[in-house]
């Protein structure tokens, strides 16, 4: 019997600020249902006085960025009169947006500078439709905000097609560079999530569309949760010749909701949550986030991750922590052991 | 037969069974233990709710042991767990 130890995670230097639990949307695979539309007992939204709070916070973790999240961040009906704040800190931008933003926040977004504003835009497929009414606006915000915008998709299913996101970014004219994630679920597993078991049919459509970004100038960028194992060589080499930007990461992201609360990141946010501080820095908020995830962290999406080299040497963290820990199981017991004399 | 001695394990207990061992992680406590070999097969049949006797008998079969060298690796792997804080005495 060992007592466990376990590599920590990498460093990162990001901490997401939200400041709207509303949304205009209902992405199945969202997995920040449980903070949405008032499913939270956090406020709709960060007011002003807190949001500077939060930028003090930013200071003295020494991040440079000021990453809006949601809900759907735009729909903060003070949303212009934050940025100017953030702005007025010397902080750069970043809003994780689904598109369907409100004409003043568009507005805003737009009459930014591109070099300190950066808006990422998840779309989902089009539905085909003529009243796809939601893939239209999305077209028109991410046509206005050109290069400050860049594409996010989310895989949630094995027969997904996101070849339609290379069309969109030559029609509009944002950066040619894709923000690639799989739907990963939260702890309940409430939401549309991909399971580990179909890693492999997710990796066929994401060497699919490397080599269809790579012909068309745009580059993906992949984000938490991917597994080294789920692609062959050769599939790693094409994302190479592709340029993709590929890793095998799983770690504390920091996200602070509206009430003050910070959590691991969202899949994880049943698995605790800590209070931001007067004087609490990101450091001490991802290391104490670190040091609880650590007994899981042995074991990962996989029954052979504990074993595996790539793991074992930390160029894989063994998939995204909430996926590891859905395989762990709770069965309280009672043992009665009879107090017998062993005839020898 | 003397009194028999009850263990239970501790709600905030979870595991999982990987190719190479059984992890049990304690929530609260923030420890882990991996289980390798008899310790694992033990626990898998102790969670499943089997009890001591069939575990000491299907752990002779399975290892061509006779009842007690079964029973006493049984009772070593509780002992352990014991003493590691996996399992307390539960009344």
């Amino acid at each position: 019997m060992l007592r466990g130890s376990s590599n920590t995670a990498g460093r990162l230097t990001m901490a997401n600020l939200i400041i709207s639990t509303v949304c205009n949307q209902t992405c199945a695979y969202c997995f920040t249902a449980d903070h949405r539309n008032g499913n939270s007992p956090a406020p709709a939204f960060l007011d002003i006085h807190d949001f500077n709070a939060r930028l003090d916070f930013l200071d003295r973790s020494g991040m440079e960025h000021a990453r809006l999240l949601g809900g759907e961040p735009t729909l903060h009906p003070g949303f212009t009169e934050l940025v100017e704040s953030a702005l007025a800190r010397h902080k750069m931008i970043v809003v994780f947006s689904n598109g369907l933003m409100p004409d003043a926040a568009l507005d805003c977004l737009a009459s930014l500078p591109i070099a300190v504003c950066h808006v990422m835009i998840n779309v989902n497929a089009p539905t085909g439709g003529a009243t796809d009414t939601s893939f239209k606006r999305r077209r028109t915000a991410l046509t206005r905000l050109g290069e400050r915008a860049m594409l996010s998709f989310n895989i949630d299913r094995v027969n997904c097609q996101p070849e339609f996101l290379l069309p969109l970014i030559a029609e509009t004219g944002c950066r040619p560079l894709i923000r690639l994630g799989m739907a990963q679920p939260c702890l309940s597993g409430s939401n549309a999530h991909i399971h580990p078991k179909q890693y492999r049919a997710v990796a066929q459509i994401v060497v699919r569309l490397a080599r269809a970004a790579s012909s068309a100038g745009v580059k993906l960028d992949m984000d938490c949760g991917f597994v080294r194992c789920m692609f062959s060589p050769e599939e790693l080499e094409t994302l190479t010749e592709a340029k993709a930007d590929v890793g095998w990461r799983c770690n504390p992201i920091l996200d602070i909701d509206t009430a003050g609360q910070v959590i691991h990141c969202f899949p994880l946010a049943s698995f605790g949550a800590l209070p931001l501080a007067e004087n609490t820095t990101a450091q001490a908020l991802r290391d104490a986030f670190t040091a609880a995830a650590q007994p899981f962290r042995l074991a990962g999406v996989y029954p052979e991750c504990s074993n595996c080299g790539f793991k074992l040497n930390g160029e894989c963290t063994g998939g995204c922590l909430a996926a590891t820990m859905r395989r762990f199981r709770s069965t309280p017991f009672r043992l009665t052991v009879p107090c017998l004399e062993v005839t020898v | 037969m003397a009194d028999a001695q009850i263990y239970a394990c501790s709600p905030d207990l979870v595991w999982l069974q990987d190719d190479n061992m059984v992890l049990l992680v304690d929530r609260r406590r923030r420890e882990s233990w991996r289980l390798r070999g008899t310790d694992a097969i033990l626990w898998t049949w102790t969670a499943l709710g089997y009890r001591y006797q069939a575990m000491t008998r299907m752990l002779a079969l399975l290892l061509g042991l006779s009842d007690n060298t079964a029973q006493v690796r049984v009772d070593e792997a509780i002992q352990a767990w014991h003493v590691a804080g996996i399992i307390e005495h539960g009344g």
